[in-house]
C-alpha cells in the first residue's frame, strides 16, 4: 500500500510517528497508551477513547481511555510543555502544528473519577452502521467525535485482488468537541485513522500471540514441574480426579493404575470411604470389572451384585488407555440416589479423562526414556571401571557405601534413589578427559562433564548436582567450584567420603590399600577439612556396625563384604590367588587389601586368635606383597 | 425403574423408564432375561426415558449382547439421550450397539 497519499497537506507523517511510537514499548497497554497520546496531541483534544473488536463479528469493547488528570482542571489552551516523547519524528513540526500537550492517563492518578466514568461510559459498543462512519456521540465526558478504524482485511483464499476487503478493527473517539467538528480536526483524523487502525491491530495481534505463547510456556512448565517427582504426579492426579468427581456430580472417585503385568490396583482416591475397595480386584477380567474384548478395551461392571454389596448406587468406570497399553481405570461412584450427571458434564469428564491419560502416558514414556538413558550412562561408567584392575566395580562399591551413609542419615527412598543413580555414574565424566602424558590425566572437569550428562533429564538436576560436587571439600579447597560447607549438596558430601573410603581400601599401582583402623584414623583427620563431620559420623556408625557384625559372625566374614567389594570385584582383584579369593588366606588378603602392619587389621587379628585357639598358629605375615 | 416388553414381528421391544444404575440393574437383567428365555434374539431397547446409565447397567446390556451375538442375535438401542450416548463413548462401548433415532428405524434394521 502506498502511504504517501494519506497524510495530505499539513498533516505530519503519522505512519512513521505511530509505528515508532509502537516500537517504544513491549507492554500492550503501554503501547496503546502511547498511540492515544499521539492522537490526543495531534488533535489538541484531551479525551481519547479506543474501542477494539476481538474478531470481525464481535462487539467493540473499550480498550483504553485517556482523559485529563482532573475534571476541575481544564486542558491548557497553550502547550504546557514541549513534549519530547515523539522524538525526532516530530522534529520538523512547525510551531503551529506542534500543539502537543501531555495529559496524564487518569487511571492511577484519579481513581474516583475513573470509577465514575467507567460506571457510566459504554464499555461495550454493538456493531452498528453508525459506528462504521464518523459521527458525534454524546457521552458522560461530553460530546466526542467518533471515527471508525478501518484496514484492509488480511487476504484470504478466494478473495478478489481487485477489490480488497476492508474490516473495521475498532473505533477512536476524541473530544470534547462543541458542535460539529471543524474541518481541521476531520482532516487530522482522516489522516490518523488508517495508520492507527494498523498500529492498534498489530499491537492487539502481537498481544494475543504473546498470551498464547505464555499459555503454552505455562503448560510446558506445568508438565516439567509435574514430572519432577512421583509425589507431584500424585498431587496432579488427585487434582484431576477431584475435578472429574465434581464434573460428573459423583460423590467419590478413584484412579486405579495398571502395573507392568497389567494388574490394576487403586492409586488415588477422592471421597472414598477408607478401605472400601480393599477386597476388590480392579483388574478387568477378574470379576468386578471386565473388558468385552481386551483389544478394544470397552469397559463395564460385570458384577453389579458386588457393586450393591459395596453400597454403591452408581458407578461409572472409564478406561484409561495410552497409545499402546492400558494405563488404568478412572472410577466415579455415588452412594445416593439422584447423583446422575448431565451430558455436558460427561463431555467435561471425557476431557479430564483424556488429560489423565495424557499425563500417565507421558510419565510412562518419560520413565522409559529415563531408564534407558540412565542405563546407558551406567554402562559407560562400568566400562570405565573395567579399564584397570584396581578400579574394578569402583562405581558399585562407592554406591554401596554412599547408600549406607544415606540410610544412616535417615534419607527417604526418593533421595536414596537419586543418590544411587549419582553414585553409579559419579565418575562417568572421566570419559571426557584427556591424557596429558605418562598416564597423567586432566580430570579437573570430570564432575562437571558427568553432571551435564544428567541435565537433559527432567529430574536429572538433583543427580547432576551430586555428581558435580563429589570432589568439593568441606572447607572449600576442593574442585571444580571450591564450594564449602552447606553450599555442597549433601549427596555430593556423601559421595566424596564414599569414594575416598573405596579408593583408600583398594590397592592400586601407586599405593597399597589402607587397613580399616588406618582408614578410620585417616578419615578422622580429614573430618571438617575434606569431609562433612555429620557425614563422617554417619559413616563411622555404619563402619563400626559392620565391623562388629564381621567379628561376631563366627567365621571369617569375607573381606569383600566388609570392605565393600561386591563379589564380582574379586575376579579383577590383584590379590586373588590362583585357586581362591584372597580372603580365604588372611596373610594374602591383609597384604593386598590394606595392611602394611597386620597387627592393625582386625581380620588378621581375628584369624590369628582362632588359629592359636585351635593349636595351629598362623605363620607370621612375612610374605606381604610389595 | 419400570419397563414394558412388546413384540413387533420378530423384534422384542424393551421400553425402559428411569435410571439404569446399580439399584435398577437387577430389574433390567430380569427384563432382558425374560426376552432371551422366550427365544427372542432381535432386541430393540427403547431408552427415550432413560436419563442415565452407569457401568453396571452397561454390564447388564453387554451380558445380553454377549449371549445374543454368539447365536446371530442383535441388540439395537433407540432414542439414546446424549448423557447415555456419552457414557457409551467414555467406556468405549459405543460401537457395539446400533443406535437409532426412532423405533421403526430400529425394527426395520433388525428385521
Amino acid at each position: 500500500m502506498s502511504r504517501t497519499h494519506i497524510g495530505g497537506y499539513g498533516n505530519p507523517p503519522y505512519w512513521s510517528i505511530l509505528f515508532r511510537r509502537l516500537a517504544e514499548h513491549e507492554d500492550y497497554e503501554e503501547r496503546l497508551d502511547g498511540l492515544l497520546e499521539v492522537v490526543s496531541a495531534s488533535t489538541d483534544l484531551p479525551i481519547v477513547a479506543l474501542y477494539l473488536a476481538d474478531d470481525p463479528e464481535s462487539r467493540f469493547h473499550m480498550a483504553r481511555l485517556r482523559r485529563p488528570l482532573s475534571e476541575e482542571k481544564p486542558p491548557p489552551a497553550k502547550p504546557s510543555r514541549r513534549v519530547a516523547f515523539l522524538g525526532g519524528a516530530l522534529g520538523h513540526f512547525g510551531q503551529e502544528e506542534a500543539s502537543i500537550i501531555a495529559y496524564e492517563v487518569d487511571e492511577e492518578a484519579n481513581p474516583d473519577s475513573v470509577a465514575a466514568i467507567v460506571a457510566s461510559s459504554p464499555l461495550d459498543l454493538p456493531r452498528r452502521e453508525e459506528y462504521a462512519v464518523p459521527h458525534l456521540v454524546s457521552t458522560p465526558l461530553g460530546s466526542l467525535y467518533s471515527v471508525p478504524l478501518m484496514r484492509e482485511a488480511r487476504s484470504e483464499a478466494g478473495a478478489s485482488a481487485e477489490a480488497p476487503q476492508v474490516e473495521q478493527v475498532g473505533i477512536i473517539q476524541v473530544g470534547p468537541v462543541a458542535g460539529e467538528p471543524g474541518r481541521r480536526l476531520q482532516r487530522r483524523l482522516e489522516a490518523l485513522a488508517p495508520p492507527l487502525a494498523h498500529a492498534v491491530a498489530l499491537a492487539h495481534e502481537q498481544a494475543r500471540l504473546a498470551d498464547r505463547v505464555a499459555a503454552f510456556e505455562t503448560r510446558a512448565d506445568v508438565s516439567r514441574q509435574m514430572l519432577r517427582s512421583a509425589f507431584e504426579l500424585d498431587e496432579f492426579l488427585t487434582l484431576l480426579l477431584d475435578l472429574a468427581v465434581r464434573a460428573s456430580r459423583a460423590e467419590a472417585g478413584f484412579i486405579a493404575l495398571a502395573d507392568e503385568d497389567g494388574v490394576v490396583s487403586l492409586h488415588t482416591a477422592v471421597g472414598l470411604p477408607e478401605g472400601l475397595l480393599d477386597g476388590v480386584d480392579l483388574t478387568p477380567g477378574t470379576g468386578f470389572l471386565d473388558w468385552l474384548d481386551e483389544a478394544d478395551r470397552s469397559l463395564y461392571v460385570a458384577n453389579f451384585e458386588r457393586a450393591a454389596e459395596l453400597g454403591l448406587r452408581t458407578i461409572l468406570a472409564v478406561p484409561l488407555v495410552g497409545q499402546e497399553a492400558v494405563l488404568g481405570v478412572l472410577g466415579l461412584v455415588s452412594f445416593n440416589e439422584g447423583r446422575t450427571p448431565a451430558a455436558h458434564s460427561l463431555v467435561l469428564l471425557g476431557v479430564l479423562a483424556g488429560q489423565i491419560q495424557l499425563v500417565l502416558g507421558n510419565v510412562r514414556l518419560l520413565e522409559l526414556f529415563n531408564q534407558q538413558y540412565v542405563g546407558t550412562i551406567h554402562a559407560l561408567a562400568c566400562a570405565l571401571d573395567a579399564r584397570y584392575p584396581h578400579t574394578a566395580a569402583h562405581h558399585r562399591r562407592v554406591t554401596d557405601v554412599a547408600l549406607e551413609i544415606g540410610r544412616e542419615l535417615g534419607w527417604g527412598a526418593g533421595r536414596l534413589e537419586t543418590l544411587r543413580i549419582a553414585g553409579l555414574a559419579h565418575d562417568v565424566g572421566l570419559c571426557g578427559i584427556i591424557e596429558v602424558e605418562h598416564g597423567y590425566q586432566a580430570d579437573f572437569h570430570h564432575p562437571t562433564v558427568g553432571a551435564d550428562m544428567f541435565d537433559v533429564l527432567p529430574n536429572g538436576r538433583a543427580v547432576g548436582e551430586m555428581i558435580a560436587a563429589h570432589h568439593e571439600w568441606y572447607d572449600g579447597w576442593g574442585f571444580p567450584d571450591g564450594l564449602r560447607g552447606e553450599e555442597i549438596p549433601e549427596g555430593g558430601r556423601i559421595l566424596a567420603l564414599a569414594e575416598f573410603v573405596v579408593e583408600s581400601t583398594t590397592a592400586n599401582p601407586i599405593q597399597p590399600a589402607m587397613a580399616p583402623l588406618r582408614l578410620l584414623e585417616e578419615v578422622n583427620t580429614r573430618r571438617g577439612r575434606q569431609f562433612d563431620p555429620a557425614v563422617v559420623q554417619a559413616w563411622q556408625a555404619v563402619f563400626e556396625r559392620q565391623r562388629i557384625q564381621a567379628l561376631a559372625s563366627g567365621s571369617f566374614r569375607p573381606c569383600h563384604q566388609f570392605k565393600g567389594e561386591p563379589g564380582g570385584a574379586c575376579a579383577a582383584c590383584l590379590a586373588r590367588s590362583a585357586n581362591a579369593p584372597c580372603w580365604t588366606e588372611p596373610a594374602v588378603c591383609c597384604a593386598a587389601h590394606g595392611d602394611p602392619d597386620c597387627n592393625g587389621c582386625f581380620i588378621y587379628l581375628e584369624a590369628r586368635e582362632r588359629a592359636e585357639a585351635a593349636g595351629q598358629p598362623l605363620p607370621a605375615p612375612a610374605a606381604r606383597a610389595a | 425403574m419400570e419397563y414394558q416388553i412388546q413384540r413387533e414381528g420378530d423384534v422384542a421391544v424393551l421400553e425402559l423408564h428411569g435410571v439404569l444404575d446399580v439399584a435398577s440393574a437387577p430389574t433390567f437383567q430380569t427384563a432382558l432375561q425374560s426376552i432371551l428365555d422366550e427365544g427372542g434374539d432381535q432386541v430393540a431397547v427403547d431408552m427415550a426415558d432413560v436419563s442415565f446409565m452407569d457401568s453396571s447397567g452397561l454390564g447388564v446390556l453387554i451380558a445380553a449382547y454377549r449371549r445374543l451375538s454368539g447365536g446371530g442375535g442383535q441388540i439395537a438401542l433407540v432414542n439414546v439421550v446424549p448423557a447415555v450416548h456419552k457414557v457409551l463413548q467414555l467406556t468405549r462401548t459405543d460401537r457395539l450397539f446400533s443406535l437409532h433415532d426412532t423405533l421403526s428405524a430400529a425394527i426395520t434394521a433388525l428385521q
